[in-house]
């Protein structure tokens, strides 16, 4: 089993929700990395640490604007894996990117620079199935779970294609539209068409039923109650742009996620 | 100001040419190093087996999109597909553009300007379709492809708002409400075509976010589509985005090179020396060139936007300064950092200030059958101020910048026949040619 898989299930049976944070790494600042990490990894099952883009399209306005101080901060996908290496978490991290700036570097290194950092999953939001292969091939050879996405558009027996292939864990969009919306309640940004919670839960259960690998909702959990309500249908709960909006007003990540779960 | 590279960029190798990565397998040793090689890939484009199924040109192209968006584009081609063997969609898009866009345009000579510059100078005048471009036919187009898509309503971005006012104009005629998004920046800079979207019936969204130009419209376009991709056709206007859209593209526009060559061996009783085209993403570039590509006489070139110079971040030459990533679900040639951040272009032309390419320029460009060239800001300026003295034509400025190529070719090729695709008029950038050139 793979080891982010192995966390989630293992923070499942103890009990509390499995929660997998989003960073934008570089917001508000690079030197506030090692601490929201330290923060975070006790209280989470994984790690998602966002590498800033110049155009996040999948994303709405809360992580466009963390990606843009990001970058004023001179984050970058080299920066961040070198400071990883001095950096240990308690959880699993994985990177989240776009593709380009993982283009930059040289295939045959990228897996290798990962590895140093201690990076045990990728999720690239641009990377359909169809163009993910080699990518796959190259991560499966050291280990790096490469994670997939569904999306409610997506038809069941392409889910099931795309979960037998998801290393890690399976990344189940629970609402149409950009990162940010509102899962189970009426979408209130971006038009995204909001999905009632019972459409929710049947969609995660029918995932869940055909996944080998456990199924992570994200995209819209923002408050206490929606991780009481979802819990008990996914795997795992995704939590980006909520904890973005709360670093910005000053909250310590550790404190959001905290009352999160709590 | 960015004079004109003699050869231009083609041919060579660089340091930025294409090497095996994540996306571009090894086995496919790209680019091609020798005139054999490079002549074997063109040949391919020729009998059709580019977009390949993965709607890969070499290595360019492809489909680098959210999950949310595979159902859509997928569907897309497959409708297109069968729409463009399907004899009654053929007709109505025949009869469509003949009454109501005003095809086939005009091939002219342009007298003055040839005895001025030194060459004989043909002007396909695409400035003269149904609301002032080219556009116009891809909004057709796909304007037809969406009532077979059984969508509910249509969105668009646009830069110098022409591919706005013709969706616009397309979604008026067939029936379909319409948003437009458009950089603040453009916006402001041309004004005149934001009224004329208002007036068509669209909804013009003014975009913040980022550089405020064609790349964010296109950014926020797609954030639109994923929240209901199978409701909505995301009508694109550039060469550029995910498969199908580079060949859509360019499907739609090829009526411009068909209908020139035919002019040309009617009119001027040969093929020209050469062809030029400005090339932003690159759809009336690539529907021009479809038309001369397997004719071996006949050089082309695409014009870049030399802005304002070599600098990054003061031009829109993305095939002579950028290197392949990934930018609006394509492969293609980019201007980014070290780090692969997209850089901010820049060209006094709104619909060539883009950092991006249309994969099968990069496809032609490494294959050597395209020489990619730029022209700057005051050249095209210049030819704006030259076509409106000496032939009675306000050209836009993207083309502008074609015929400033054409004008730059004449010195070294004294005698030569060119035809430069006109593909707009230039009514919407008064407001820019006011601040500018007074």
């Amino acid at each position: 089993m793979h080891t982010i898989e192995q966390s989630i299930r293992s923070k499942r049976q103890s009990g509390s929700p499995a929660v997998i944070p989003y960073l934008t790494c570089g917001f508000p600042t690079r030197e506030a990395l090692r601490s929201q990490i330290e923060q975070l990894a006790p209280l989470s099952a994984v790690i998602e640490l966002g590498v800033a883009f110049s155009d996040p399209m999948a994303d709405g306005v809360t992580i466009q604007r963390s990606s843009a101080v990001a970058l004023q901060q001179q984050a970058s996908l080299d920066w961040l894996l070198t400071e990883l290496k001095g950096i240990r978490s308690a959880c699993p991290l994985a990177i989240m990117s776009y593709l380009n700036p993982l283009l930059t570097i040289s295939a045959g290194t990228l897996g290798l620079r990962l590895k140093d950092a201690n990076i045990a999953g990728l999720i690239i939001p641009d990377l359909p199935l169809e163009e993910s292969a080699p990518l796959r091939e190259e991560m499966a050879s050291l280990g790096i779970a490469l994670i997939q996405m569904v999306t409610p558009a997506t038809p069941m027996e392409r889910a099931k294609m795309i979960a037998s292939r998801s290393g890690g864990f399976l990344y189940a969009v629970t609402s149409m539209g950009v990162t940010g919306g509102s899962a189970g309640a009426a979408s209130s940004s971006g038009g995204a068409s909001g999905q009632s919670l019972d459409a929710v839960g049947s969609y995660l259960a029918g995932l869940r039923a055909i996944s080998p690998v456990p199924v992570a909702a994200g995209f819209g959990i923002r408050t206490r109650e929606q991780v009481r309500s979802l819990q008990p249908h996914a795997d795992a709960l995704i939590v980006g742009s909520a904890l973005i909006e709360a670093i910005e007003k000053g909250q310590s990540p550790g404190e959001f996620i905290r009352g999160l779960i709590g | 100001m960015t004079s004109m590279s003699a050869s231009g960029k083609s041919g060579t190798m660089n340091a930025n040419a294409t090497s095996a990565n994540l996306v571009v397998p090894r086995e496919l040793n790209w680019p091609p190093r020798s005139e054999a090689d490079q002549a074997a890939e063109l040949a391919k484009l020729l009998r059709g087996e580019y977009p390949d199924s993965n709607g890969r040109y070499g290595p360019f192209g492809g489909r680098f999109v959210p999950e949310t968006l595979m159902g859509a584009v997928t569907r897309l081609e497959t409708v297109a597909r069968e729409a463009l063997q399907d004899m009654s969609f053929l007709a109505t898009l025949e009869s469509e553009g003949r009454e109501w866009i005003g095809r086939r345009t005009p091939m002219m000579k342009a007298k003055n300007l040839s005895a001025a510059w030194g060459i004989n100078l043909w002007l396909k005048r695409e400035d003269l379709a149904h609301t002032g471009a080219h556009k116009i036919n891809n909004a057709l187009g796909q304007g037809l492809l969406a009532k077979r898509l059984g969508v509910k309503r249509i969105i668009a971005e646009t830069g110098a708002g022409q591919h706005g006012v013709a969706t616009a104009a397309a979604c008026a005629r067939l029936g379909f409400p319409c948003r437009v998004y458009m950089g603040a920046t453009d916006v402001q800079r041309q004004a005149p075509n934001v009224q004329r979207m208002k007036w068509l019936g669209a909804e013009v969204v003014p975009v913040t976010s980022g550089d405020q130009t064609l790349r964010a419209a296109i950014d926020e376009a797609l954030r639109d589509w994923v929240s209901d991709p199978m409701g909505t056709h995301y009508l694109l206007g550039s060469a550029v985005g995910p498969h199908p859209f580079p060949w859509l593209v360019r499907t739609f526009q090829s009526v411009i090179g068909r209908e020139s060559r035919q002019q040309m061996l009617e009119q001027a009783q040969r093929l020209p020396d050469a062809v030029f085209s400005c090339v932003g993403g690159g759809s009336n570039a690539i529907g021009m060139f479809h038309g001369f590509l397997a004719d071996a006489s006949v050089k082309i070139f695409g014009v870049e936007a030399g802005g304002r110079g070599d600098t990054p971040g003061e031009h829109s030459s993305t095939i002579t300064h950028g290197r392949p990533g990934v930018l609006h679900g394509c492969y293609s040639y980019l201007l980014q950092d070290q780090n692969g951040q997209v850089s901010d272009s820049h060209s006094v032309s709104a619909g060539l200030d883009y950092p991006g390419v249309g994969p099968e320029h990069s496809f032609l460009s490494d294959v050597g059958r395209v020489s990619y060239v730029q022209a700057g800001d005051e050249e095209a300026l210049a030819a704006v101020k030259d076509c409106c003295r000496m032939e009675g034509i306000l050209p836009a400025l993207e083309p502008s910048h074609a015929l400033a190529a054409a004008k730059n070719f004449g010195k070294a090729n004294p005698g030569a026949t060119v035809l430069v695709n006109l593909c707009g008029r230039g009514d919407k950038d008064m407001p820019i040619l006011m601040k500018v050139l007074s």
